[in-house]
């Protein structure tokens, strides 16, 4: 029995946590894919591969939590601007605020702190 | 679709597009414009730059794995291709010589999973599927037997005296080096086998696939 290895585990960490994180940077203004993909992947520990970012963008698009728009840019092709909407935003709060307390409560049972 | 201009980013568009077959509908074409342009940035930012199209493709990961993140499942193959595969095996024998492997050849070339390289191959790598095999197993021990053959005969020579030239040769079809034989009948057997196995995975993967678009080459 070795429960979940190295990898495993933390993919399945970050698995229901990434969609927020794209949400977070978002919350900092409106982002192109090439942009938004590059700078989370760039992201020390995210340890997420860019092109698997682009379907979960899709998602998030199609659960209405963020709004594409395509813009010209100065040079080069068109960019695909992508952009918080309101239901993005109090879906990234309530996920704060979730997020913030679950984390204090796994900290806590992991130092000990609370026995379950 | 699949145009960035470099050979590196298109190739691995074209095995993008393959893999997505099983992504449903609008998604997949939503994938492939988002990853086709940021290839494009990659190529406009760095002009003639193999290395930055390499390490930009390296990011992105495998197409596979990109795929299966937009919801591309492995899936199974249909009843009909399994069939299909079942015949071309064993249908030069079962259920009636020849007439069964020639079926799976009509619902090889009609069925839209495999491209024309698949049914190419499964055409001519194995025709008859693995009769040659079961022929040759069945026909093993008699091509291993040996037969002795002796001639001539013990003759009176004009001195007087016997002799006796008699010369045997040992012959048989067993002359074939038996590493030879092996490897031939490995080969023979391997062949369908791995055939069967391609045509498998490749039904598989264009299940759940929309209409087979021009099946595009891709060896990335």
């Amino acid at each position: 029995m070795r429960g979940v290895a190295g990898p495993d585990l933390s993919s399945q960490l970050r698995r229901g946590v990434l969609e927020y994180c794209i949400l977070a940077v978002l919350a900092g203004g409106d982002r192109y894919g090439f942009d938004l993909v590059r700078s989370l992947g760039a992201v020390e520990g995210m340890r997420v591969s860019e092109g698997t970012l682009y379907p979960l963008l899709s998602r998030l698009r199609r659960d209405g939590l963020v709004r594409t728009e395509w813009r010209d840019s100065r040079a080069g092709p068109p960019r695909k601007y992508y952009a918080l909407s309101d239901k993005g935003r109090s879906a990234l709060l309530s996920f704060t605020e979730e997020w913030t307390s679950f984390r204090d409560t796994v900290d806590r049972i992991l130092k000990g702190e609370i026995e379950p | 679709m699949t145009a960035t201009g470099d050979p590196d980013a298109d190739r691995y568009l074209r095995r993008l597009e393959r893999a997505a077959r099983g992504v449903p509908g609008r998604a997949r074409w939503e994938l492939l414009a988002d990853i086709e342009a940021h290839l494009s940035e990659v190529i406009e930012r760095s002009p003639g730059n193999p290395a930055a199209v390499h390490a930009a493709l390296d990011a992105l990961g495998p197409p596979d794995a990109v795929a299966a993140a937009a919801g591309a499942r492995p899936g199974r193959p249909s009843t009909r291709d399994v069939a299909t595969i079942v015949l071309l095996l064993v249908g030069g024998i079962l259920p009636f010589p020849i007439l069964g492997w020639l079926a799976g050849v009509v619902l090889l070339w009609s069925s839209p999973s495999w491209s024309t390289r698949h049914r190419v191959a499964a055409t001519l790598v194995w025709p008859l599927g693995l009769v040659a095999p079961v022929l040759l197993l069945i026909s093993a021990p008699f091509m291993s037997s040996e037969s002795t053959v002796c001639s001539g005969s013990a003759s009176t020579t004009p001195t007087g005296g016997t002799t006796s030239p008699m010369r045997c040769v040992t012959s048989g079809h067993g002359n074939l080096p038996e590493w030879l034989a092996v490897t031939v009948a490995v080969v023979v057997l391997a062949a369908p086998v791995v055939v069967a196995v391609w045509l498998y995975r490749s039904a598989a993967r264009s299940e759940r696939a929309d209409v087979e678009t021009a099946a595009p080459v891709t060896v990335w």
